[in-house]
């Protein structure tokens, strides 16, 4: 009863809307050549031959609804799955209410991005300096929404390499950052200090943003200091609970009563300074999983009774540096450099639990990422950019060259 | 003798009446090229020519839905203000084009000022003659980063701070597209001229160019938007001619 009466006050509040639409769109042609394993970061595509590719290939929807009330929609390939062209999905799709109570407040309903970082302000292609995604956002780590943490060592004693577990892996912050949710935003103090918060159907890591796949809302949230023109200083925190429910966390759910007490938590450090035709990004992440920790291997649904472990933190710190440098004399030409490191804490041995051979026995949970880029880019119009690309990643602190990139892009945005 | 003292007298006075004649006329003609000079026109006859531009009604909805919306995600939480339809008609520019115009003007080296004010740009069409020094102004406590890749002029000032005047010269005749790489919404659009017969319409769209010098010329008007109109004109001496556009 109660939920019929909910679908008629819903009902009544719907109503018809004209606007008209504004449409445009960035297309993006690569040609990549690469290590055997350097799709890994990026698309899954690997380059070790060389490839051509639309990384992005994004259509925005525009409308005005009346002067304080705007639809903005996005389509766009899944730059996860770029080989795949029948993944076109609609990322973005929010109303916006702007300045409900002057700057103090806009909200936005829809799929949006999250707040959280730097990430939501620099998505555009044709304004990222590089190709490809920075490296926190889509290096996938040995957490599990299904099984939690799975030690590598324990599970593949021969060794494999950049964490292969059972099930899917989880990222810091979901590579293309959209979630379904809330979003409130606004500036006080003549805009010295800004808010941008969110609920989300979704913590950061997961892509499942279109519902709430982990019972409860997530939060997302930065707030951000603006004491000058040249520099601004932000902090961002989000935090929901990742576990799904599967034939393996149903034990977890067991033992410890809901899968919700399972959390991401993140931190964040941003800021910002630029001046003339300089400017550099710099932002700390750290990231805490609460994650069952599993025992025995291998792990399937029969194991009931030895899979389960015992809860434990894992944490990493991400750190990331971006620098961009314009030609003052020959306009469009800029230069960029990324500098992005990845650690991990150290967590006891699981075989401790059984063994207390292993009892002092810690290290990492994942391998340390260490990944540095330079891109050259010049536009000889507003709408075309032509991108030159390196990218070198370290893994425990030896180069792998096959993860290594180079590779090209023209950039198109069509107006 | 005497009649030879008379004579010679007739004769001095003869003389020095053709001196002073030619001396006032060298000094009148000197007096009338230094007014020419000083006045910067070519004939002291002139016409004027005068008009009222019509935009298509359907266009004006679309012009004027085209330039209010928001920015996108991403960009600073700054919605410009709706530009009304009746807008469009300054931002047309109405020219003069003619081999005899082209010539250097008082109004070269002027100073125009373009300002950057809640992520737009004040004006959004600015009409200006070659060699005029366009001074471009943050009135936003963020930053903007104009810059422009027109052949007619490119530049990139950088960010630039609040209140920070940057002289930028006009030094080729041209449009020069003018974009803000943090807020992709800004545009502007600078109509540099090779001379000074030029102006912007009104808000009911009425124009009106003085002092032409008599010929003929080519009468043109022209909008981001809108398909480009153009006209013969011939300026007859104190005559003013009215043209009409409609452009669409």
């Amino acid at each position: 009863m109660k939920r019929y009466f909910l679908v008629l006050v819903l009902a009544s509040l719907t109503s018809t809307a004209t606007a008209q639409l504004h449409c445009w769109g960035i297309f993006d042609f690569e040609a990549r050549k690469g290590g055997k394993d350097s799709g890994l970061e990026t698309n899954g595509l690997p380059n070790e031959y060389p490839q051509l590719n639309l990384q992005q290939l994004h259509l925005f929807i525009e409308g005005d609804i009346s002067p304080t009330i705007s639809f903005t929609a996005k389509l766009a390939n899944d730059p996860a799955k770029a080989l795949d062209f029948k993944s076109i999905e609609i990322q973005l799709a929010y109303v916006s209410f702007s300045r409900i109570f002057g700057d103090a407040l806009s909200i936005s309903l829809g799929r949006i991005m999250t707040p959280f970082g730097t990430f939501s302000k620099r998505q555009l292609p044709s304004e990222n300096p590089f190709i490809g995604q920075p490296l926190f956002f889509s290096y996938s780590q040995n957490i599990s929404p299904l099984t939690g943490y799975l030690n590598p060592q324990v599970a593949y004693p021969s060794g494999t390499q950049y964490g292969n577990l059972y099930g899917n892996r989880l990222t810091t912050i979901y590579t293309c950052g959209y979630y379904t949710g809330v979003g409130a935003n606004g500036y006080f103090f003549d805009k010295l200090l800004e808010y941008d918060v969110a609920l989300m159907n979704a913590p950061l890591s997961s892509a499942t943003g279109d519902y709430n796949i982990d019972k409860e809302l997530a939060f997302h949230g930065r707030a951000a200091l603006h004491p000058a023109i040249w520099g601004t200083l932000g902090v961002s925190y989000a935090t929901g609970s990742y576990m799904q429910p599967s034939s393996y966390s149903k034990d977890f759910e067991e033992e410890y009563a809901s899968l919700n007490n399972f959390k991401q938590s993140t931190y964040g450090i941003d800021l910002l300074l630029s001046y003339l035709y300089f400017e550099v990004n710099a932002e700390y992440i750290m990231n805490r999983f609460d994650a069952p920790y599993i025992l025995y291997t291998p792990l399937n649904q029969y194991d009931n009774g030895y899979a389960i472990g015992f809860s434990r933190t894992f944490d990493s710190y991400e750190y990331l540096i971006d620098a961009k440098l314009e030609s003052p004399f020959f306009p469009g030409l800029y230069l960029a450099l990324r500098y992005n490191y990845l650690t991990f804490n150290s967590i006891m041995d699981p075989r401790a639990g059984y063994s207390s051979y292993y009892y002092n026995n810690t290290f990492p949970w994942d391998r340390n990422v260490l990944r540095s880029a330079i891109g050259i880019g010049y536009k000889p119009e507003r709408s075309v950019l032509i991108k030159l690309g390196y990218e070198r990643t370290a893994v425990d602190t030896q180069p792998v060259p096959d993860l290594a990139i180079w590779g090209c892009a023209v950039v198109v945005t069509i107006q | 003798m005497i009649g030879t003292l008379e004579e010679n007298k007739m004769k001095a006075s003869f003389l020095i009446t053709l001196l002073m004649f030619v001396g006032m006329t060298i000094a009148l003609q000197h007096s009338l090229q230094a007014q020419q000079h000083d006045t910067g026109q070519i004939n002291i006859q002139n016409g004027s020519v005068n008009g009222k531009i019509e935009i298509m009604k359907m266009n004006t909805m679309e012009l004027s839905q085209h330039t209010v919306r928001h920015n996108s995600y991403g960009a600073m939480n700054m919605t410009p203000q709706t530009r009304l339809a009746t807008d469009e008609y300054t931002n047309i520019v109405v020219y003069l084009e003619g081999q005899s115009l082209k010539r250097e003007s008082q109004r070269a080296h002027f100073h125009s000022q373009i300002d950057q004010r809640n992520a737009e740009f004040i004006p959004h069409v600015l009409a200006v003659i070659r060699g005029t020094v366009v001074d471009f102004i943050n009135r936003d406590n963020v930053y903007h980063n104009v810059f422009s890749f027109s052949p007619a002029k490119k530049f990139n000032i950088g960010r630039r701070p609040t209140g920070q005047a940057v002289p930028v010269v006009m030094d080729k005749p041209g449009i020069v597209e003018v974009f803000c790489d943090i807020h992709s919404n800004m545009s502007a659009y600078i109509v540099v001229l090779d001379n000074d017969y030029f102006t912007q319409p009104d808000r009911q769209g009425n124009y009106s160019i003085d002092r032409i010098p008599i010929g003929t010329y080519t009468l043109k008007a022209w909008h981001e938007h809108l398909s480009s109109q153009e006209q013969p004109i011939t300026i007859s001496p104190n005559s003013t001619t009215t043209i009409n556009f409609v452009m669409e």
